[in-house]
């Protein structure tokens, strides 16, 4: 599809700079980021008319399908809010944080069971930020610190995006590389113990810096032994889609059943939340129900007879092909950005919060005016992030469709050499800090990975496995994520106290993601295809 | 949204930024949702009246946040 500029150095510099005055801005002027995404957005229209050729047309595509993918995502954000908080003033989410502290008094692994199992599970059936917008607030009703809860949420739960959402991601990387999902499922499984392995450190040192690690270390290894053997046995069962969900489950188990071995049984400081020993008002299960039916929808609209009768109720636009005046041809797109009426979450969330409603009505738990207080604190907590989502997002498509990520990817993969494979991951990081989506990432950069393993003579497998386990991993410092969980956890404008929590374990786990790739692409299975 | 005191008193002047951000954060809002339809018909037609309301739109709520926002 593509040619447009050649790849210089200076052209090079010129597609990072949108993204540099973005991370600049929010990471060392402190900006929020719809000032962030504001100024950044004024760059890349700017150097994507005078270096890249955009012209005026194209830009407004660019824009009308900026708005459309943010659309998407802030369906999901405003219902995932509306939900917490309906669900707040009822009550509930004190009954479930209280509970959840009973799993284990051990702060430690309370972190670790929520943000690390607990919120891959979410992604299992849900994900598009649902996991961190559901988990971060009730970590902070749990006592955690906002910034933390947040930060934890995302890096904890960044090694299950790629099989999480039922495989959305997985199944993508194998329409753009058409590799098979028997060929590079298994793999991929394999490429992800790291990941699993380091986001569970990473969690521990969030939470507690080096003493949390060495005393998280038996928790953390012998539960990412149990999650990732169980996400490459069922790749090898052939149900990939599911190998979020269960090892996730499974992880929750064993964790709630190494709390009562003597590594973590002696008391370590019981949350504020555990001590207060006053009745619940009301049961866990009944606390719990919208998140239940949150689930069990979830479940039902992953199954094929369901989801074709709500087939027909699917909203997109239909984007004409373009391309710019130094070359730079975009396809026509069908049906942009999708939304469909049982699959996207935004329809299950209120779906889940009337059902919960009509729960709660009919177990007299129902407060009063709880509905219109939620909704009016729904838009309040979410305009200010809607904003900066539509602003970075409108960004990440003009820089896609002008041809500046192209150029960013390539100059990566030709700067890097044979070392392509330990780089590699932070083209699949890339995609998913420009779009805030392993799904996106893998449709954005997938068969440019693949091209340049050809090129270097090294797995393709390999290097389109990488290309996901990257994009998964870059989804915890991806910022439409992270407005999700300080929009939630009420941490408005202060977002890079999150990102500077979040990047140095994003990029750590990248590089060790990325030496284990060139392990296996030049060393271990060089004869691979 | 903000935790000041209560504005317009004591001494110090509030600046206008912050007195009226709220009501300019939602009005940026929904101007990017207005200008959504205009882009899209504007770009899909070729019609360069559309698309240059559009940017009018988008520049207008852009400027907000970098006039209001911290």
């Amino acid at each position: 599809m593509d040619k447009g500029v050649t790849l210089t150095f200076v052209n090079w510099l010129l597609a990072f700079l949108p993204i540099l005055v973005l991370l600049s801005t929010i990471l060392l002027f402190k900006w929020g980021a719809p000032k962030s995404g504001a100024i950044s957005w004024f760059v890349a229209i700017v150097i994507g008319i005078f270096a890249f050729g955009a012209d005026s047309r194209l830009l407004a595509l660019a824009n009308s399908k900026g708005l459309s993918l943010s659309l998407y995502v802030l369906l999901i954000i405003w219902g995932a809010v509306f939900l917490y908080n309906l669900v707040d003033r009822i009550g509930a989410i004190k009954v479930i944080g209280d509970t959840m502290t009973k799993v284990t008094e051990d702060r430690l692994l309370q972190c670790l069971l929520m943000s690390w199992c607990f919120a891959s599970f979410m992604q299992g059936i849900a994900g598009f930020g649902v996991p961190v917008a559901v988990v971060a607030p009730i970590m902070v009703f749990m006592g955690f610190q906002p910034a933390v809860a947040a930060a934890t949420c995302l890096v904890g739960h960044s090694w299950s995006i790629t099989f999480g959402s039922m495989g959305s991601s997985y199944y993508t990387i194998q329409l753009v590389t058409k590799i098979p999902g028997a060929v590079i499922g298994p793999w991929m499984a394999i490429l992800f113990v790291v990941p699993i392995v380091a986001t569970g450190f990473a969690v521990a040192h969030i939470y507690g810096g080096m003493p949390a690690v060495r005393r998280g270390a038996p928790a953390i290894l012998i539960t990412s032994a149990v999650m990732a053997f169980m996400s490459w046995f069922i790749n090898i069962l052939g149900a990939s889609q599911l190998a979020t969900l269960i090892p996730a489950i499974l992880g929750c188990g064993t964790m709630a059943m190494l709390s009562r071995t003597a590594w973590y049984r002696a008391d370590s400081g019981a949350s504020p939340a555990a001590q207060e020993k006053k009745p619940a008002a009301m049961s866990f299960h009944l606390a719990f129900v919208p998140y239940y039916i949150l689930i069990a929808l979830s479940v039902l609209s992953q199954i094929k007879d369901i989801a074709s009768v709500f087939a027909p109720f699917t909203w997109g636009l239909n984007y004409p092909a373009v391309h710019t005046a130094a070359g730079f041809a975009v396809k026509a797109e069908t049906m942009y950005s999708r939304i469909n009426l049982l699959s996207h979450p935004a329809p299950l969330l209120v779906a889940a919060a009337l059902c919960g409603y009509a729960v709660f009505r009919a177990t007299d738990k129902w407060v009063p005016g709880a509905a219109a207080k939620a909704l009016k604190n729904t838009f309040s907590q979410c305009v200010p992030t809607s904003i900066g989502i539509i602003t970075m997002v409108m960004m990440a498509l003009i820089m896609n469709d002008t041809g500046m990520t192209t150029v960013l990817a390539q100059g990566m993969a030709k700067g890097t050499g044979v070392l392509f494979p330990v780089f590699s991951p932070l083209i699949g990081v890339l995609g998913s800090f420009l779009t805030g989506s392993n799904t996106n990432s893998n449709v954005m950069f997938g068969a440019l990975q693949v091209e340049t393993a050809r090129v270097l003579g090294i797995s393709t497998v390999i290097m389109a496995a990488v290309q996901s386990v990257g994009g998964s991993v870059g989804c915890s410092i991806a910022p439409s994520k992270v407005l999700i969980g300080t929009a939630t956890v009420g941490l408005d404008g202060r977002e890079s106290e999150v990102m500077n929590r979040t990047i140095p374990y994003c990029l750590i786990i990248s590089l060790l993601v990325g030496l284990n790739a060139w392990l296996f692409a030049y060393v271990i299975f060089r004869n691979l295809p | 949204m903000t935790a000041n005191a209560p504005l317009g008193t004591g001494n110090t002047p509030v600046p206008w930024g912050k007195r009226y951000r709220t009501p300019l954060m939602n009005t940026a809002f929904w101007l990017f949702w207005l200008a959504f339809p205009l882009a899209y018909l504007g770009g899909v037609r070729g019609e360069g009246s559309l698309i240059n309301i559009s940017f009018i739109l988008f520049c207008a709520a852009c400027l907000v946040p970098l006039v209001t926002k911290k």
